[in-house]
This record gives structure tokens, C-alpha cells and sequence, in this order.
């Protein structure tokens, strides 16, 4: 759309509210066109992140730059950014094609323009001949949609997204998933998406950024995000994860060799920019899927329990250690009995050291 | 009138009790009513009864009453001028309460608790209390008693009951309405003429009905610093040192057609615009 470059730049942004750290020194950069997803748990600092890009909050200190200019202490109404707001905050005294074009009114652009572009917003939106009805007389899912068409009607630079899904029914929900990836495809806006729903964030972004406490823990693809989290916050926080306490053996690039409390052996996988050392206690994170029951060798644990729902059976094993793990196991395969002492292994890429 | 009372009969439909206890029912019911709208009745019929004194039994029916009331100059003089103040009144009232309640509602800061005993506390000074401390403060400005001072004092009155009905509508307001116009291009004062000012009309016409209602009917404090000026209580109160005359009772029954027509209109009008309001989106 406009010169190359970041379509965002946050740069070491600190937000208090009283005596409460909100946002804690982040920095992220936004390519344009990008997708990038805010995930986090409530009081992340998420929505404050998203709130300070949009104008409504200023940033007690560091700055925000959208295409390369700073923005901090420009009022909401004179920033380029457009946001769908949880509740949608459609104004309900007027139409759904009144509520598009309030943005281009303001904007003080001539009527016929105004209503070819709200014309083409519903077609966009698949609400074609639905301008004139009242926002209270169409359903959920239709307010969604027009929440979202008119902040994409202004063509702002960023699209900023505050849990636009939260109040949908799961079915719809999924159905909306799939229908803003097609529509930010086919504008090009640059998106930024704050949930606390990791699936959400996974199917939809280009990177997620997961936040706690007032940090992003890591910023990374979906893929990277699930695959080698960061840290034990991230592993656990997207999708489901087991946890171990170890201790380093041997190091040989990224594949490092650890022992666990009850003195088994194994190989890890460390992604990390720093060093690590022998005899190090280090955590680690293997995903539940990646684990084989069915091996001769390996780590010795009890069945404690099975329990099948559906596409997957979730079979809990208890270590010699005394910890532990999740193991899932897809439909179809053998299931080990109630009590049974088996081997688990898996892949050293698998077994991820987050700390 | 008639859609507020028919709520509680239906309601208590399902538990309606029998035999003595129904009969008791009715005629507490009945008292309250006959209560409330007998004095109205009262005037309302000796209005039309030739009689020149109100005293029963009634007469012949006329409309002489009404004539003789609308030729009275004095008497539509002080109409117009009740007229003309409890408008005034009006306007003050939604124009200062409004804002007020605006920060009441939408801002935090200390000592909300002592804001808010302060303005409800006209509501307990009696109103002698303020007419008399009225007089006492215009004789600094003696020019302003009259029109002017009569308004300045039934804004006082009536300025508590304007922030309470905007503080509670206000309440309910979403924030983020205005947060979406804002970031939509509209500057503050936008902001308020394109979206809080239509949400909030069912309010202000409350509002407005209200205070305009207490001011044109009120006596005790106007009488205080109305100077030369005459109103209609005001004038009504004098002229009973002559008499009763049907002509009052004439132009009571005028104003009472006017008031009821009037709030009719606007309770069918706000009912129209919070019809379909469920459909909104909850967070």
C-alpha cells in the first residue's frame, strides 16, 4: 500500500495503571499486510497494548510508529487505525449502512462516493441489500460482520481486532475464523488480533505473540510457537504441554543430552540464543501427541488412567520420579491396560528446553 | 397512565386471592385511586357547572367558566409568564445536569459520595428554607428578582432530579459507542452531537417534562423572589383572597388537558425508541 517498511513499530512501550505494570517494556514490529495475533491470558496486557496503538491510552513512556511517524499524543479520531470492538459497539440508532459510512462522513467524503463504498462493503461483507435494516433487527453474526466492515470501510492503515469473537456461538465462531483470514487476503490490511483463544490465534496467524504479565514471551509463526516455545508459560499456554525438571549431561549444538530426577537418560532440543552449560537444571517441554507408548526403550512409568474422547484417547502415566505425563493417543491405535508398566520415547526435536 | 397500571393486575393474576381477601383488595384499590383522582375529578366538574361559587350540587353544564378565564388578562398574562419560566427552567436544568452527570457517571475520582450529597440535598431542605436564603442572597442583586430569579431558583430545585435521571441513563451507557465514533474520525464535540446526544433524547425529554412540570406548578419558593412578577400559582393564590372563582378551575382543567397530552406523547414516543433494544450484543 505505502512505502516498504513496518506498517508498526512498538518500541520499549511501558503503560502503568496506578501503581499496577500493565505493559512492561515491549517491542514489536508489524509488517504490512501481516497478521499478527495478541494471545494471553486476562490482565496479559493485550487489549492495553492494542488500546495504546488505537489512541485510547497513552503509553507512559517509549514509543508507537505507524508507517515510520510516531503517533503517541495523536487523538484516537486523527490516527489511521480502525478497530472491531468486543461488543461490537454499533451505534443502534442508526441503519447498518448508516453505521458503515459514519467513518467516511467523518472523513467528509462526498455522498456518491460514500454510498459505493458502502454498497461494496456489504457485497464484501455478504450482506448485499441489508444496508437499510436496523443494527437491532439482524442477528449476531451479521453485527459482527458489520462491526468489522465499517472499520475496514475507511481503509485505515491497521486494523486492530479486540476479541471481535468472543460473543459468538462456537459454530459461528469458526465459520467467522475462516471468513476474516479470506477477508483480510483479499484487503491487504495490515491486522492485529487480540484473543486469549490459542486455537483461534493459531489458525489465523501469520505470528503470534504470546503475552504474561506484561511481556511477550515470544513472538514467532504459529507453527514455531507450538513446535519450540520459549518459555514453560508459552508451552503451556498454547496447546497442552509436559513439563520436566532435568538436569544437562552433554551439549553438542542443539541437541543437548539431559537426565531426570529418577536418573534416566534422554536427548533434548535446545533453540536458545544463549549458551548452556553441563550439569545445568534446565525445564522441558514435550507436546503429548509426540510421545511413543509403545516402545521397548526408553523412559519407564504406570498407567494411571485412560480416558477416550473421540479422535484421541489421553492416557496419564505416572514416572518413576513421581511426576507426570500426558500422553495422546490417536483413534485406532492400541491403548495400554489400567496399571501396565510401559516405555515412552520420542524424538529429540520433540523435547523441547525452554529454560 | 394506563399501561403502568395494568402491569400489576396481570402480575398478580396467578396469585389473585379468594372470597373476603378479594373483596378487600378491590376496595383498598378503589380508595387509592379514588384518593389520588377525586380532587382532579372535582375540579374538572365544577369547571363546567354554572354555579358561580364550587358548591354542590351541580348546575346546568357551561363553558362560561373557560370564556371568562381566557379573557381574563391577568390570569393568561401569568400563564404565559409560568409558561415561559418553567421552560427556561427547563433548559437550565437539562443543560447543567447533564454534563454533571457526564462526569458522574463516566469518570472516576474521590470523593464521587460528597459530590452526590451535595447535589441530593435540596431534596430534604425544605423549600422555605431555600425561597427565604434566595431572598436573602438577591438583596445584593435586587434586579434579579422576578423572571429571572424565580428561574434561577427552580433550577436550584430542580437540578437534583435532572442529574439523578441522567446519571442513572448515563450509567447504562457503553463506553465503547463513544471509544467507536472516536476512532472512526469524530472529535469530542462530534462525539456528543452524533451519538451521545440521540442516545440520551429518551432522557432528556424525561428530563425536561419533569422539571418543566415542578417549575410551572411551583408556589412556595417562587413567591419568595418573584418580585412584581406574577405566575399562575401566584396568581391564583391571590386572587382566592377574593373568592374562589371557576375561572381557576377552568384553567386548571386547561393546563391538566395539555400536561396529560403532552406526556402521553412522549411515553408513546420513548416506548417507540427502546422497542427491539434486547437484540443488542452483551460482552
Amino acid at each position: 500500500m505505502t512505502d516498504a517498511g513496518p506498517a508498526i513499530t512498538i518500541s520499549r512501550v511501558v503503560k502503568y495503571y496506578g501503581d499496577v505494570l500493565a505493559v512492561n517494556d515491549v517491542s514489536l514490529m508489524v509488517d504490512e499486510g501481516e497478521f499478527v495475533t495478541l494471545l494471553g491470558p486476562s490482565g496479559c496486557g493485550k487489549s492495553t497494548l492494542l488500546r495504546m496503538v488505537a489512541g485510547f491510552i497513552e503509553p507512559n513512556s517509549g514509543d508507537i510508529l505507524l508507517h515510520g511517524k510516531s503517533v503517541v499524543g495523536v487523538p484516537p479520531y486523527r490516527r489511521n487505525t480502525s478497530m472491531v470492538f468486543q461488543d461490537y459497539a454499533l451505534f443502534p440508532h442508526r441503519t447498518v449502512a448508516q453505521n458503515l459510512a459514519f467513518g467516511l462522513r467523518m472523513r467528509k467524503m462526498p455522498r456518491p462516493d460514500i454510498s459505493a463504498r458502502v454498497t461494496a462493503m456489504l457485497e464484501l461483507l455478504g450482506l448485499p441489500g441489508m444496508g437499510e435494516r436496523r443494527i437491532t433487527e439482524i442477528s449476531g453474526g451479521q453485527q459482527q460482520r458489520v462491526a468489522l466492515g465499517r472499520a475496514l470501510v475507511v481503509e485505515p492503515a491497521v486494523l486492530l481486532l479486540d476479541e471481535p469473537l468472543g460473543a459468538l456461538d462456537f459454530k459461528l465462531r469458526k465459520q467467522m475464523q475462516s471468513e476474516l483470514k479470506r477477508i483480510q487476503r483479499q484487503v491487504g490490511i495490515t491486522f492485529i488480533y487480540v484473543t486469549h483463544d490459542q486455537e483461534e490465534a493459531l489458525t489465523m496467524s501469520d505470528r503470534v505473540a504470546v503475552m504474561n504479565a506484561g511481556q511477550i514471551e515470544q513472538c514467532d509463526t504459529p507453527e514455531r510457537v507450538y513446535r519450540y516455545p520459549r518459555s514453560s508459560f508459552v508451552a503451556d499456554f498454547v496447546g497442552e504441554a509436559n513439563l520436566m525438571t532435568c538436569r544437562v549431561v552433554a551439549t553438542q549444538g542443539e541437541i543437548v543430552r539431559v537426565r531426570n530426577q529418577s536418573g534416566e537418560e534422554f536427548l533434548a532440543r535446545f533453540n536458545g540464543d544463549r549458551q548452556i552449560a553441563v550439569g545445568e537444571e534446565v525445564r522441558l517441554v514435550v507436546r503429548p501427541e509426540n510421545i511413543r507408548i509403545d516402545s521397548q526403550d526408553g523412559l519407564h512409568g504406570t498407567v494411571e488412567d485412560v480416558v477416550f474422547s473421540g479422535a484421541m484417547a489421553k492416557v496419564s502415566i505416572a514416572l518413576a520420579d513421581g511426576s507426570h505425563l500426558s500422553v495422546a493417543v490417536p483413534a485406532g491405535n492400541a491403548l495400554p491396560a489400567k496399571s501396565a508398566r510401559v516405555a515412552l520415547s520420542w524424538d529429540a526435536d520433540n523435547a523441547v528446553i525452554v529454560a | 397512565m394506563a399501561s403502568v397500571t395494568a402491569l400489576p393486575d396481570r402480575t398478580l393474576a396467578a396469585a389473585r386471592p379468594a372470597g373476603s381477601g378479594r373483596v378487600f383488595g378491590l376496595a383498598y384499590v378503589s380508595l387509592v385511586y379514588a384518593f389520588f383522582y377525586i380532587p382532579i375529578v372535582v375540579i374538572i366538574l365544577f369547571a363546567f357547572s354554572g354555579r358561580s361559587i364550587p358548591a354542590l350540587p351541580l348546575e346546568h353544564f357551561t363553558t362560561r367558566w373557560f370564556h371568562e378565564a381566557l379573557d381574563d388578562r391577568q390570569l393568561v398574562a401569568s400563564l404565559w409568564s409560568s409558561t415561559w419560566i418553567a421552560l427556561l427552567t427547563a433548559v437550565m436544568a437539562t443543560a447543567i445536569g447533564m454534563p454533571a452527570a457526564m462526569v458522574l457517571a463516566w469518570r472516576p475520582f474521590r470523593g464521587k459520595a460528597i459530590i452526590f450529597g451535595l447535589i441530593l440535598s435540596p431534596i430534604i431542605i425544605p423549600q422555605m428554607v431555600v425561597g427565604i436564603s434566595l431572598l436573602l442572597l438577591f438583596r445584593y442583586s435586587p434586579q434579579l428578582l422576578g423572571t429571572i430569579g424565580i428561574v434561577i431558583a427552580h433550577t436550584t430545585l430542580t437540578l437534583c432530579f435532572s442529574v439523578m435521571i441522567f446519571y442513572s441513563r448515563l450509567l447504562g451507557f457503553r463506553r465503547s459507542l463513544i471509544e467507536a465514533a472516536m476512532d472512526l474520525g469524530a472529535s469530542e464535540p462530534r462525539v456528543f452531537f452524533e451519538v451521545i446526544l440521540p442516545l440520551t433524547t429518551p432522557a432528556i425529554l424525561a428530563v425536561m417534562l419533569l422539571t418543566f412540570t415542578e417549575s410551572f406548578g411551583e408556589f412556595i419558593v417562587a413567591w419568595f423572589v418573584a418580585g412584581f412578577e406574577e405566575t399562575l400559582p401566584i396568581a391564583i393564590w391571590t386572587s382566592l383572597r377574593f373568592g374562589l372563582s371557576p375561572k381557576i378551575n377552568a384553567i386548571a382543567t386547561l393546563i391538566m388537558i395539555v400536561s396529560i397530552t403532552l406526556s402521553a406523547f412522549a411515553q408513546f414516543w420513548i416506548l417507540r425508541q427502546t422497542r427491539g433494544k434486547p437484540a443488542q450484543p452483551r460482552p
